[in-house]
């Protein structure tokens, strides 16, 4: 078992290692595509060939299985906190401005800025367009099957869970 | 008699953390909501996970590591890696949770989805500013990061503001610039 978790680990940092080389060199434009395909793609593909090449046995199999449990664990893991690197979250955002503010601390006018709709709502919906989420004619915008196809998912998880639609 | 093999099982098991966490909070979600009606949804997601530790580890205990209790080294490492991948995964499922308790794309898809062609002039009023900086307000006063006094909001936990300082130098590592205020191009 110290084999698998060692190889685990191995793997990850090599991995996270490839990305901060390819992120220093060059940053990818879809740069969740590129975390997909270092994190998941390529260590499920070099996988699946060297399975194939060394004829592994069944517990070969097994702890090479094993392996990539872990490895894939933490790429999942990492992909989910990514989005907070490329661009700080709205509550991070408050809590440095608060910890800048110091003991006299902000008034909601002076946070307000952070979220005002040309900032929040413009680039978003530019976003979802571009990526081919919604659609815009004559001042009005519509949600495409690739937008429901996504969202159908969340709204699944929340009914499951018997929430209402999250706030945003 | 176990049919599978035991460290199959194990895996197997482990592989579905996310889906038992959502089995779990579907239903202590609810029992929460009854007993502390205010409490956030991303806490309940915490405790949750806290809960399910119980069942994952006798679960793994019975299908694999009681097989291995002569072995005090083998029993470690196999716990080891179990809390590993549990985190991971749970970690994981927190996310996915979060983005749709608070991603604006999320948020701007789900209100598309319900109510069709949306004039843009419209849309913006049903999510405004206003709204956003409230929801987050009350989410980060509710997990006693920041306090309310004579109107004004103060810092007073540190999890997320070490978290933000965290992701700095992790973007500074990636060579990436890091805008210490809100650049408004947030990933989600």
């Amino acid at each position: 078992m110290a084999n698998i978790i060692f190889s685990g680990l191995v793997l990850f940092v090599f991995c996270l290692s490839l990305h901060v080389f390819v992120w220093r060199l060059k940053r990818p434009s879809s740069t969740h595509r590129a975390l997909f395909l270092i994190f998941l793609g390529m260590p499920v593909l070099m996988a699946v060939v060297s399975s194939v090449v060394f004829s592994f046995s069944a517990d070969g199999l097994r702890v090479l299985a094993a392996v990539m449990l872990l490895h894939l664990s933490l790429g999942a893991a990492y992909i989910m906190s990514y989005p907070a690197v490329e661009a700080l979250s709205p509550s991070l955002a408050i809590t440095l401005m608060l910890k800048g503010a110091g003991a006299s601390g902000l008034g909601r006018e002076d946070l307000l800025g952070i979220f005002s709709d040309t900032v929040v709502l413009g680039p978003r919906l530019a976003d979802l367009e571009r990526a081919g989420m919604i659609t815009s004619s004559d001042g009005s915008i519509s949600i495409t099957g690739r937008g429901r196809a996504l969202v159908r998912p969340f709204i699944l998880l929340r009914r499951i869970l018997g929430l209402s639609e999250g706030a945003g | 008699m176990k049919v599978i093999n035991p460290f199959d099982s194990f895996m197997i098991l482990l592989a579905l953390t996310p889906l038992g966490m959502l089995a779990l909070h579907a239903a202590v979600g609810r029992m929460l909501k009854l007993i502390v009606p205010g409490i956030q949804p991303q806490l309940t997601v915490v405790i949750c996970a806290g809960v399910g530790i119980f069942p994952m580890a006798t679960g793994l205990w019975y299908f694999y590591l009681s097989e291995l209790s002569g072995m005090t080294l083998e029993l470690l490492f196999g716990a080891v890696y179990a809390v590993i991948i549990y985190s991971a995964l749970a970690y994981v499922y927190f996310h996915l949770f979060n983005m749709s308790e608070t991603a604006r794309r999320i948020k701007i898809l789900s209100l598309l989805y319900r109510d069709g062609a949306t004039e843009k002039g419209r849309f913006g009023s049903g999510y405004g500013a206003g709204a956003m900086l409230e929801a987050r307000l009350e989410r980060l006063r509710s997990t006693g990061q920041i306090r309310e006094a004579d109107g004004r909001y103060v810092l007073d936990g540190k999890t997320l503001y070490l978290a933000a300082r965290a992701v700095a130098i992790w973007a500074w590592v990636l060579g990436m610039p890091f805008n210490a205020g809100y650049s408004g191009r947030s990933g989600r």
